[in-house]
């Protein structure tokens, strides 16, 4: 839950600092917010442990056993 | 603003990104199918390389030095999308490996989450500085690195068993340096993120020769970790090992005072990963404004938190942790990395077509 925390602060006050440049560039603050609520979403990863793992699961069921197919286990 | 990096900086920053986090785990994975044999891996991968930069660099030279070769079409995002995907994979890696590398051995009781947030700050304070910053401070640290590698098999020279390298090849033993090569292909493989700063080099016409020269010196420093890991320690005993090479700088012990080298000799080594990993974010962004159009310093906040949760979310335990970067990594790798090198070739092909028309009408003005 902390690291939560810290990480929601740091993109608030990121934001807030940056506000004056993001008004002068219109794109630049869109990719810059969609990074940011990028960030955000993923942080609650921290809640759900499991969240993550299953890519690394599928990664290694399909390119893992590619390699064993190569070098063996 | 026109950036620029020499020959030399190309070729430190070649160097230093093969061999900077390569060090930590994998001379183990090595050990572990090639045994004694080991040490001919690192010339496996230097072949490898050397095929794979001729390979991804046909036809760049005749390019005209004026080209722009990223630029907004399907082609370029294409590439730079993959390369987005590619360079995460590697720096969401390396991070978990560095921080892990640090809580397990050298500050077990920090949390995980407030060691990578102490290098993820680090590495994008580097990120942000730009890429001239990035290639003066690994010209700077990467030979910083090499006197250190150079001085650890000097001083291990009175522990060194040549008896440990027998039985010295055979038949036999050739699947084992093929397999354990294989998993080194994706590791060198990396190089490939280079295409995104290529334009910079001045003067351009050296480049595949400084590429080859920081692959050359790269693989040199891993044959003597290797070499002074079979050597001192023994393969069979290398093989469980989690960090050999920590291992055998621990081994070290030049006067009875100074029993603690191996923290000096880490303290010399973590700039190099921090310059690593600094290009890599620096990539992840170039690849973000090639893809979106823009210019700009602010995505490198979002995107470095982004990897420093995903380092330490991705992987469950250690043992994922190393399944990943041995088993998982020597196909994925090897398989985005191939795509990205066909499909730039095909974008060096496509400048060329277009530089000719032009190049004929000066010709005709």
């Amino acid at each position: 839950m902390l690291e939560l925390v810290f990480i929601w602060g740091i993109l608030i006050i990121s934001v807030f600092i940056a506000r004056k440049q993001l008004k002068e560039n219109k794109k630049e603050a869109i990719v810059f917010l969609l990074c940011c609520a990028f960030t955000g979403g993923l942080s609650i990863s921290f809640l759900f442990d499991h969240l993550l793992y299953s890519y690394v699961d599928f990664l290694q069921y399909t390119f893992g056993r590619l390699s064993k197919l190569v070098i063996g286990s | 603003m026109k950036y620029h990096i020499s020959n030399l900086q190309i070729s430190a920053l070649v160097g230093n990104y093969i061999i900077a986090a390569t060090l930590i785990t994998v001379p183990q994975a090595f050990i572990d199918y090639a045994m004694q044999n080991t040490w001919l891996v690192p010339l496996n991968l230097f072949l490898f390389s050397v095929i794979f930069v001729n390979f991804f660099l046909i036809g760049f030279k005749k390019l005209n030095p004026s080209t722009q070769i990223w630029d907004k079409d399907l082609l370029s995002r294409a590439i730079s999308f993959l390369l987005l995907i590619l360079l995460v994979h590697i720096m969401v890696r390396d991070l978990r490996i560095i921080s892990g590398f640090t809580k397990e051995v050298l500050i077990p009781m920090t949390p995980q989450f407030i060691i990578t947030m102490v290098f993820i700050f680090t590495i994008m304070y580097l990120a942000w500085s730009g890429i001239e910053v990035i290639a003066r401070f690994t010209e700077l640290y990467f030979l910083y690195f090499i006197i250190v590698v150079l001085f650890i098999p000097f001083s291990l020279i009175t522990e060194f068993e040549f008896s440990k390298f027998e039985p010295v090849l055979s038949f036999s033993a050739f699947p084992s340096i093929f397999q354990a090569s294989y998993i080194g292909f994706a590791w060198v493989g990396e190089i490939i993120v280079f295409i995104l700063v290529i334009s910079m080099v001045k003067p351009i016409k050296n480049t595949k020769k400084s590429l080859i020269i920081g692959i050359g010196v790269s693989m040199f420093l891993l044959t003597l970790l290797i070499l002074g890991q079979v050597g001192v320690l023994g393969a069979e005993l290398v093989r469980y090992f989690m960090y050999p090479t920590y291992s055998l700088i621990q081994q070290i012990r030049l006067t009875e005072f100074m029993d603690r080298l191996d923290l000096v000799l880490v303290a010399f080594y973590y700039p190099t990963i921090f310059a690593k990993l600094a290009f890599s974010l620096y990539g992840i962004k170039r690849c973000v404004e090639i893809l979106f159009n823009i210019k700009t310093n602010l995505i490198i906040l979002p995107i470095g938190l982004t990897i420093a949760i995903l380092s330490i979310m991705f992987f469950e335990n250690r043992i994922e942790k190393f399944n990943f970067e041995v088993i998982t990594w020597s196909s994925l790798g090897l398989f985005l990395e191939m795509t990205i090198a066909l499909m730039f070739v095909l974008l060096v092909y496509k400048r060329r077509k277009k530089d000719k028309p032009s190049s004929e009408n000066q010709n005709v003005g």
